[in-house]
C-alpha cells in the first residue's frame, strides 16, 4: 500500500477526481489488461474497465478497508468483466480477430518452434477455458497476483485457489495440446 | 508416490508454493520417473509461454476518456443518484398507496340495507328492563369509591399561607347525581292524538314539555303528514315509566338512552364551594381587623375573587341538580300514513328482492365511482406511472 493511499482514498471520497486518478494510476493498466484478456476486444475492454473504475469511484464511500484497496479494486474489475460476459453470453468474435491478437512479435520464430508452446497460442486458448478457470489464469499467470491476493479478490479460501489454479492450468494445457497435436 | 499426485504438485511447484519437504519429494520423484520428467519439461514450457504474455498498453486517449467520464460522473451527482432513485421510488409508491386508500374510502358504497339493520341492533341492545339494573350496579360501584379531593388540603396563596382544611360529611349521606337523557324517534299514525296523550301523561308524571316544534312535512293523499321535535322533561324517577309509555303508544324507530354519572364532579364542586365559603369567612374577619386602606383594598379584591368563584360553582351545581332531578327526553315524532305502515310489512321475498336490487345498485354505483375517480386523478397518475417506468428502465440498465 502506498504511503499516501489513505489520504488519496479520503480525498476521493470527497469527490476529488484528481486524487482518485492518482490513486488508480498504477492499477488502471492492469484493470484494462484483465478486461482485455477476458473480453479479447479492445473497445469492450476499454468500456468495461473504465466502467469498473467509475464504479470504484462511485462506491469508494463504501470501501470499508477490510481488504487492501488494490484487492477491492480488482474484485470490482473482475466482477464487471464477468457481468459483461454474462450479459453477452455468446462469444461472437470471429477467429480472424483472435489470430490477429498477438502477444509478442519480437520472438524469434525458431524459438517458438522449439518451445512448442507460444504465448500466442496460449493466449488464444485461454479464451476456450470456462470463466472460473479463465479468471484464475488471468489473475495468477498474466497479472501475477499471489495466492493470497487471489483468494481475497475472488472471496474464496486458499485451498480452493490452489486447486483451481492447478486444474485451470491442466485444462489449458490439455486444450493447447489438443490444438498442437491435432 | 504416484504420478497423479505429481500433477497437483506441479502447478504449485512453479509458483513456489510447496513446503520444503513437498518440494524435496517432488524433485526426487522427477529424478526417478522419466514420464513425469517429460511431463515436467512440457509443463515448464507451457508456464513460460503463459508468463510470456505481456501486458498491453491501454489504447491512446484511454486516460483522457476516463478522466472525462469521472468528471461527468461527479457533476451528475452520481454519488447520490442511486440513493435518490431508491428513496424517490419508495416515496412515490407510498404516495400512490395513500392516495388510493383515501380515495377508495371516499367512494360511497350504496348499501341501504346494512345501515338499517345496524339501527335495529342498537335499539335491541338497550332494553328498558336492563337499563335500571345497570343504574343500580353503577350506584354500588361508586359508593365504594374514595373521594380523593375530600381529604385534600386546599392551599390558597391568597390568604397569607393560611390553610383551610375541610372534611366533608360522610359519603353515605350523598345522593347520587345521575343525568338521564333519552333520544327517541318514533312513528305514529295519528300525530295529534299522540301528542295530546303524551301531554296528559307528562302532566300526570309531574313533568313538562320544554319544546314542541311541529311542522307539516308533506301531504300524502290529501292527508297532512306532520313531523315534530319535542323536548320533554320528566322527574328522573319517572324516566323509564315515560319511555315505556312512549314505546307502548307508538312504533319506535330509534332509541338511545344515556345515563351520565356526575356524582363525583358534583361533590367535588360542592366541596370547593364549602372551602371557598370558609375562606370568605376568614377574609371577612381579616377585613374587620384591617387598618390601612391598602390592606382593605387587597382583602376586598380577594373577597371578590372568592365570591365570583363561589357563584360560578353554584350555578353549575344548580344546573346539575336540575338536570339530575328532571330527565330530558328528546323525542322525534314522524307521522306516517296507514298505507306506509302497511308497506313496511312486506313478506320475505319482497324484502329479499329489494335488498338484491339495492345491492346491485350499490355495485353499479361503486363501479361508476371508480371510473370517475380514475379519470379524475389521471393528471397525477399518468406522470407517476411514466416516472416509475423511467426509473424501472434506468435501474434495469444498471
Amino acid at each position: 500500500m502506498k504511503d499516501n493511499e489513505l489520504w488519496l482514498i479520503e480525498q476521493s471520497r470527497k469527490g476529488n477526481v484528481d486524487a482518485f486518478e492518482e490513486l488508480i494510476r498504477d492499477y488502471k493498466k492492469s484493470a484494462y489488461n484483465i478486461a482485455l484478456r477476458f473480453l479479447r476486444n479492445v473497445e469492450d475492454a476499454e468500456d468495461v474497465s473504465q466502467e469498473a473504475l467509475i464504479k470504484v469511484f462511485k462506491s469508494i464511500k463504501n470501501f470499508n478497508m477490510q481488504s487492501t484497496f488494490k484487492v477491492w479494486l480488482y474484485r470490482i474489475v473482475v466482477n464487471a468483466c464477468l457481468d459483461f460476459k454474462r450479459k453477452k453470453s455468446i462469444d461472437f468474435y470471429p477467429i480472424d480477430e483472435l489470430m490477429n491478437f498477438t502477444g509478442s512479435n519480437d520472438d524469434n520464430p525458431d524459438d517458438m518452434v522449439d518451445k512448442n508452446y507460444t504465448s500466442e497460442i496460449v493466449n488464444m486458448s485461454i479464451n476456450k477455458l470456462e470463466d472460473d478457470f479463465k479468471t484464475i489464469i488471468i489473475l495468477r499467470d498474466i497479472q501475477g497476483f499471489s495466492y493470497n491476493e487471489i483468494s481475497e479478490i475472488l472471496s474464496c479460501n486458499l485451498g480452493t485457489v490452489k486447486s483451481r489454479i492447478s486444474r485451470a492450468r491442466k485444462n489449458l494445457k490439455d486444450i493447447i495440446d489438443a490444438e498442437l497435436y491435432r | 508416490m504416484n504420478c497423479n499426485e505429481m500433477n497437483d504438485l506441479m502447478s504449485q511447484y512453479f509458483d513456489d508454493e510447496l513446503k520444503d519437504e513437498e518440494k524435496l519429494y517432488f524433485e526426487n520423484h522427477l529424478k526417478q520417473c522419466s514420464k513425469c520428467k517429460k511431463e515436467f519439461e512440457s509443463y515448464k514450457n507451457f508456464i513460460n509461454a503463459l508468463h510470456d504474455i505481456k501486458e498491453e498498453n491501454p489504447p491512446a486517449g484511454y486516460c483522457d476518456r476516463l478522466h472525462k467520464k469521472l468528471l461527468n460522473e461527479k457533476s451528475n451527482k452520481g454519488f447520490d443518484k442511486i440513493r435518490w432513485i431508491k428513496y424517490g421510488s419508495i416515496a412515490a409508491a407510498l404516495i400512490i398507496v395513500f392516495s388510493v386508500i383515501s380515495s377508495l374510502s371516499n367512494l360511497n358504497i350504496g348499501m341501504g340495507g346494512m345501515s338499517k339493520s345496524e339501527n335495529s341492533a342498537k335499539y335491541d341492545s338497550v332494553s328498558p328492563e336492563e337499563a335500571p339494573e345497570f343504574g343500580m350496579n353503577m350506584k354500588t360501584e361508586i359508593q365504594s369509591e374514595e373521594y380523593d379531593l375530600n381529604d385534600a388540603n386546599y392551599d390558597d396563596s391568597g390568604v397569607e399561607g393560611q390553610r383551610i382544611a375541610v372534611r366533608s360529611e360522610a359519603i353515605g349521606d350523598k345522593e347520587m347525581k345521575i343525568i338521564k337523557t333519552g333520544n327517541i324517534a318514533v312513528e305514529t299514525e295519528d300525530y295529534d292524538k299522540f301528542i295530546s296523550e303524551i301531554s296528559t301523561e307528562i302532566s300526570t308524571l309531574g313533568g313538562y314539555l320544554e319544546k314542541n316544534n311541529t311542522q307539516v312535512r308533506h301531504i300524502y293523499d290529501n292527508q297532512e303528514l306532520k313531523y315534530g321535535n319535542l323536548i320533554i322533561r320528566v322527574p328522573q324517577d319517572k324516566f323509564y315509566d315515560f319511555v315505556k309509555f312512549i314505546e307502548n303508544l307508538s312504533k319506535v324507530q330509534n332509541k338511545s338512552i344515556l345515563e351520565t354519572d356526575v356524582t363525583k364532579e358534583y361533590y367535588e364542586k360542592d366541596n370547593k364551594v364549602k372551602n371557598l365559603e370558609i375562606q370568605e369567612e376568614h377574609l371577612r374577619q381579616l377585613f374587620d381587623k384591617a387598618n390601612t386602606v391598602e390592606e382593605m383594598l387587597q382583602i376586598e379584591n380577594e373577597l371578590r375573587r372568592v365570591r365570583t368563584e363561589i357563584d360560578g360553582l353554584n350555578i353549575s351545581l344548580s344546573d346539575i341538580d336540575d338536570r339530575a332531578s328532571m330527565s330530558t327526553i328528546d323525542l322525534e315524532v314522524d307521522e306516517v300514513s296507514r298505507a306506509n305502515l302497511m308497506a313496511r310489512r312486506d313478506n320475505v321475498w319482497d324484502r329479499a328482492r329489494d335488498g338484491f336490487i339495492n345491492t346491485i345498485n350499490g355495485l353499479v354505483n361503486f363501479g361508476e365511482n371508480i371510473i370517475v375517480w380514475i379519470i379524475s386523478i389521471s393528471p397525477i397518475l399518468i406522470p407517476i406511472i411514466i416516472i416509475l417506468i423511467i426509473i424501472g428502465i434506468r435501474i434495469r440498465k444498471r
